[in-house]
């Protein structure tokens, strides 16, 4: 197979690489900022952590909440101080990578290193808060690498999937 | 369709004077992990006509004719058949077998394993949204992952941190439509917008997350009795419903 070379850029907090192993990686050109914005949110208020049965108060917009685990056992659940925007939720549409800089920079002062979702496609990652953490300058993310076209298996369960 | 996978390291530092160690190690490492994850497609693959999965599903080969690692996930997918009551099941699957729902993260716990086997310090992959990591982003720091609005793509819902080594797995239907299978019926699974688990090893992850998403949301209570995993579900009227430990009941934006 194919694969196009690596790229390096060294950054502070980490290396920088992208790993291009797809035949025909056109997707990942445009993984920049493109018709990315992103959204504030709301804290809804003070919460607790509650049983599995329990509701908290519902909200206003979205509510963000902190959870740490450690080696997959959670240690301690707390509001993300994420939303420091203001009360109503609103789209930016500003290029992402400063809001995304801003978000992260307000979330509890460390940076967010991922984003986990339902699979995206090749194409849809462009767009994806993955990619643009992977693009943030000076930022410790980094390499990206696609999987090639057809037959990959890093795909969702895919007995009834249509491409 | 293909995904893309990120790839965070950590570098050491160097021993003498505090300054970063060479580069080529940890590219070294990366291609090894790289080729991990392309060994493992060709193997597993449903869509590659002659990956060995493929020719088993058409009854060509034996299973002592495949890779051994094959059969290793074929057991893992068996005790995730078990532990998910079967909303797991990839032997029940339209198409025939289909290991798939638990390779993805199997693959990125074995490209991941290469980059411990380098020494690398710390280190987080993110294939395609399922997250595995390992050691600190910085001394002290956990890593930070959001899970993503299933409604937004541009909005995170939760943050979760993993302090030391940890996985994350989310299946849900925003990204590539209906494709999750409920074994139950052969019919796409939906009630759901999103399924996360959080967890010690990513196979099972993904293929629990897989399983909660198709059970409507039925099996987090049994999610919450395996020890080591939590998880929680965000239904189609914005309530997002959780294992003992993590909050439950928040409404999300519609």
């Amino acid at each position: 197979m194919n694969r196009s070379p690596i790229v390096i850029a060294a950054t502070v907090a980490g290396l920088a690489l992208t790993l291009g192993f797809r035949p025909h990686a056109t997707g990942l050109t445009s993984a920049s900022t493109a018709g990315l914005t992103t959204g504030k949110a709301n804290v809804s208020g003070a919460q607790t952590v509650v049983g599995s049965d329990q509701a908290l108060a519902g909200g206003l917009g979205d509510i963000q909440v902190k959870v740490t685990a450690a080696n997959g056992k959670i240690v301690s659940v707390g509001m993300a101080k994420m939303n420091l925007h203001g009360p109503q939720s609103q789209q930016i549409s500003n290029s992402v990578i400063p809001q995304l800089e801003q978000q992260t920079m307000a979330s509890n002062g460390g940076p967010i290193h991922g984003v986990s979702g339902a699979t995206y496609t090749s194409k849809a990652y462009a767009t994806s808060l993955q990619a643009a953490l992977d693009q943030l300058k000076g930022g410790s993310n980094a390499a990206l690498a696609t999987s090639h076209g057809n037959g990959s298996v890093l795909q969702p369960q895919g007995g009834g999937e249509r491409d | 369709m293909g995904t893309v996978v990120s790839f965070s390291l950590r570098e050491a530092e160097s021993a003498i004077d505090g300054a970063p160690a060479p580069e080529p190690a940890a590219e070294a490492a990366l291609e090894r992990a790289e080729a991990k994850l392309r060994w493992v497609d060709d193997v597993f693959s449903t869509y590659k006509t002659e990956s060995p999965v493929s020719r088993l599903r058409r009854g060509e080969i034996e299973l002592d004719a495949a890779p051994p690692e094959v059969a290793e996930v074929l057991e893992l997918c068996r005790r995730v058949k078990d532990a998910s009551d079967g909303w797991f099941d990839p032997w029940s699957m339209p198409g025939g077998l289909d290991p798939t729902g638990l390779v993805k993260g199997w693959a990125a716990e074995r490209a991941l394993d290469e980059l411990k086997k380098a020494g690398v310090p710390a280190a987080m992959i993110n294939a395609g949204g399922d997250i595995t990591a390992y050691g600190r982003p910085a001394p002290g720091q956990p890593w930070r992952i959001g899970i993503r609005h299933p409604l937004a793509e541009d909005r995170l819902l939760l943050m979760v941190e993993l302090d030391g080594p940890g996985t994350i797995a989310t299946s849900g239907t925003y990204e590539r439509g209906e494709h999750l299978i409920d074994p139950n019926t052969g019919e796409p699974a939906h009630g759901l917008l999103s399924a996360t688990v959080v967890g010690i090893d990513l196979a099972f992850a993904d293929a629990l997350a897989t399983a909660l998403f198709v059970s409507g949301g039925k099996l987090l209570e049994r999610v919450s009795r395996l020890a080591g995993y939590h998880g929680f579900t965000v239904s189609g009227d914005g309530v997002v419903r959780a294992t003992r430990g993590l909050p439950v009941g928040l409404k999300v934006a519609a």
